[in-house]
């Protein structure tokens, strides 16, 4: 990819970034106590068990005793648990989200934000006047090149028909080469005919005279 | 309904007529249309052929970098960066203190982020520019190279056609005379 698009990723990377560090900081901020006189809803025992120490309610019903013995120890049980769990402060949210969350948040958006700096210096920048300058030099440079290899390929394309020629006569002197030793092979041939029409007839006459005693000359 | 489905698709344009006889005579039809230049109408909405990134004033927003015709791409950058981190922790510090006053402080961040991607798309025509450069480059350089090669290739050539007439010129002569 190229570095102006690396960089728009970038940018586009950082407010993802900003808008999910503040959305989620948001959506798991417990909520604030407004004032001293509403509880704190952080530890809403500790608020309950002042308020019963201030002002003790004789129609509590967990101040009460309860008719029946069995009756008695479960419903006396049933408060006591009610009072041991309301004397336990409210779970909070694992600490761990609340402090861990927001630091690694800032820390990706600080190292999105170096990151965007690395590019911006890493960018090839120059003047537009060196860039059409630099276009005009290698427009002139290609245009000489271009008639260079234009050159180069027609002295190529003119060997080749030289070549082309060359293999061309070659073949009419292998031709003419190949006649040349065949017309010498037909004398060859004639000359030897005649040598066996001579032995022919020479072995003709010895035969006859073979066959009739006569001596040889 | 015909009439409702007849109404629904306008019929087409009646230009088709006058290409009646293009096979036997191309010339009997009218020429193409020639390229549009300017400012041109489409389907109601008005486009033009001058690609121009528009400029922030033109889009409605403010511009917070200076108006030159030199701008320094690099540090303006770096400085619209500091300003976004900036208002990032400002924005975090409202949300603490006065929750109810966040909309400026985004609307500032929105403006940061614009005037970023702005400088970002101004840089196009300067990686234009920088492509055509390197185009260039690489075509001489592959021009450059098959001269070498096509020279190097008949200087071969030369060379071996010259010993092939050597040798042919050494055996017509050693042929006996018919």
């Amino acid at each position: 990819m190229d570095i102006i698009s690396q960089l728009q990723e970038q940018l586009n990377e950082m407010a993802m970034l900003a808008v999910n560090t503040f959305g989620t900081l948001q959506r798991d901020a417990p909520p604030v106590r407004l004032s001293n006189n509403y509880p704190d809803p952080l530890n809403p025992a500790a608020a309950a068990a002042a308020t019963a120490a201030a002002n003790p309610n004789p129609d509590d019903p967990a101040a009460q005793p309860q008719p029946g013995a069995a009756a008695g120890a479960a419903p006396a049980q049933a408060p006591a648990q009610a009072q041991a769990a309301l004397a336990q402060p409210v779970q909070a949210p694992p600490a761990l989200d609340l402090d861990e969350h927001p630091k690694a948040m800032s820390h990706a958006l600080v190292l999105a934000a170096k990151k965007f700096d690395a590019l911006v210096a890493a960018l090839p920048l120059s003047s537009e006047e060196d860039q059409l300058k630099r276009i005009k030099e290698l427009q002139a440079e290609n245009e000489v090149v271009g008639t260079e290899l234009q050159k180069q390929l027609e002295a190529a394309g003119n060997m080749l028909c030289n070549i082309l020629g060359f293999f061309f006569l070659l073949f009419i002197d292998i031709r003419q080469l190949i006649a040349y030793k065949s017309n010498e092979l037909h004398v060859l041939l004639l000359f030897v005919e005649l040598e066996l029409k001579q032995v022919e007839v020479l072995f003709n006459e010895a035969t006859d005279n073979c066959i009739n005693l006569k001596k040889p000359d | 309904m015909a009439m409702a489905t007849s109404s629904s698709y306008p019929p087409p344009p009646p230009y088709y007529r006058l290409y009646k006889d293009y096979e036997k005579d191309p010339s009997s039809a009218p020429e193409p249309p020639p390229p549009i230049d300017g400012s041109y109408q489409l389907f109601g909405a008005t486009y033009t052929t001058d690609v121009v990134l528009p400029s922030l004033e033109d889009q409605g927003v403010r511009q917070l970098y200076p108006k030159s015709p030199d701008i320094d791409f690099k540090k303006e950058l770096r400085t619209l960066n500091r300003e976004l981190q900036l208002h990032i922790l400002e924005l975090a510090d409202i949300l603490v203190e006065r929750p109810s006053q966040y909309a400026r402080r985004v609307e500032d961040i929105s403006l940061i982020f614009k005037n970023l991607h702005h400088l970002l798309n101004s840089l196009r025509p300067h990686q234009a520019r920088a492509t055509l450069i390197h185009m260039l480059e690489s075509q001489i350089q592959r021009r450059k190279q098959a001269i070498e090669d096509i020279k190097q290739r008949r200087e071969e050539a030369q060379k071996l056609l010259g010993e092939s007439l050597l040798i042919l010129d050494g055996n017509q002569s050693s042929l006996p005379s018919v």
